[in-house]
């Protein structure tokens, strides 16, 4: 069971791992989970069978204006989709303190 | 630096290895620890396996709490300042049934007697969110509020304020 960053009803959103490469063709965004400057954070949104479904990036993050956006990969037909997206924007709003630009 | 083992009070104080990965990940990425620790950012086992290699070649003093056989959370000491003999006691439990069973207390209880004990120190200071509930757990074992740390961590939706304590050696009983 991989450890839940953030708890979904769907789906949770975990750290970014090596066998998540198989959502690679979908984003080819840099791994790991955050980047040393804390201007991105990539999570792995996990179903509720433990398989990965999409991938989720806070990014843009400017700590100055408080501000970022969010960009999301998603498997096509795969549920969560809409959990994945409240989950991050609550992560920016109560644990980052940004507003998530639209 | 790799601490010793400490194996009192009903805990059991050892240093964390590559066998650890899973608890340390899990430890690393749990939302409600995370909410009164400065963690932000997700940790993959990467990060933890790199960072446990790190522990190897610093100054930091971090074991795992065993409690009856299982990891339960982690303490520390940092922030060494080994001319002052001064370091700063990090601790963190995970899981709700972890916490209120005295495990903490007693984690508490074997570090401090190690730091002041084997380790001399001068003193122990540690800081902690004002609403955390831990700031009893604090109290009982003797630290004094030295000052509040003003808008320090942005968590839960607000800005929040960190209380700072400090033991002296003095004032430690076993």
């Amino acid at each position: 069971m991989r450890p839940a960053f953030l708890r979904g009803a769907e789906v949770d959103l975990c750290p970014v791992e090596p066998g998540d490469g198989v959502l690679l063709d979908l984003m080819p965004w840099r791994l790991p989970s955050g980047d040393a400057r804390g201007e991105a954070v990539v999570l792995t949104a996990v179903g509720r069978d433990g398989q990965p479904v999409g991938l989720v990036r806070v990014e843009a993050i400017d700590w100055v204006a408080r501000e970022a956006r969010l960009a999301v990969r998603w498997r096509e037909g795969r549920l969560g989709y809409e959990d994945a997206l409240a989950l991050a924007r609550s992560y920016a709003r109560d644990e980052l303190g940004l507003r998530v630009l639209p | 630096m790799l601490p010793p083992t400490l194996d009192e009070a009903g805990v059991r104080l050892r240093a964390p290895g590559d066998a650890d990965l899973d608890f340390l990940v899990a430890f690393a990425n749990d939302p409600d620890l995370r909410g009164w620790l400065r963690f932000w950012q997700p940790a993959t086992r990467a990060d933890e396996l790199a960072w446990l290699r790190s522990l190897e070649g610093n100054d930091d003093l971090v074991w795992l709490i065993e409690a009856q056989g299982a990891p339960v959370g982690c303490i520390g000491l940092h922030e060494w300042d080994r001319p002052a003999g001064t370091a700063e006691l990090g601790l963190g439990l995970l899981g709700a049934a972890s916490r209120g069973r005295g495990v903490g207390t007693a984690a508490c209880r074997v570090a401090l007697r190690h730091a002041f004990e084997d380790l001399r120190l001068q003193r122990v200071h540690l800081r902690v969110m004002t609403d955390n509930p831990a700031v009893r757990l604090y109290e009982r074992l003797g630290f004094r509020r030295e000052g509040t740390l003003r808008r320090h961590l942005y968590k839960r939706g607000a800005h929040r304020d960190l209380h700072l304590y400090g033991l002296l050696r003095e004032e430690w009983t076993p």
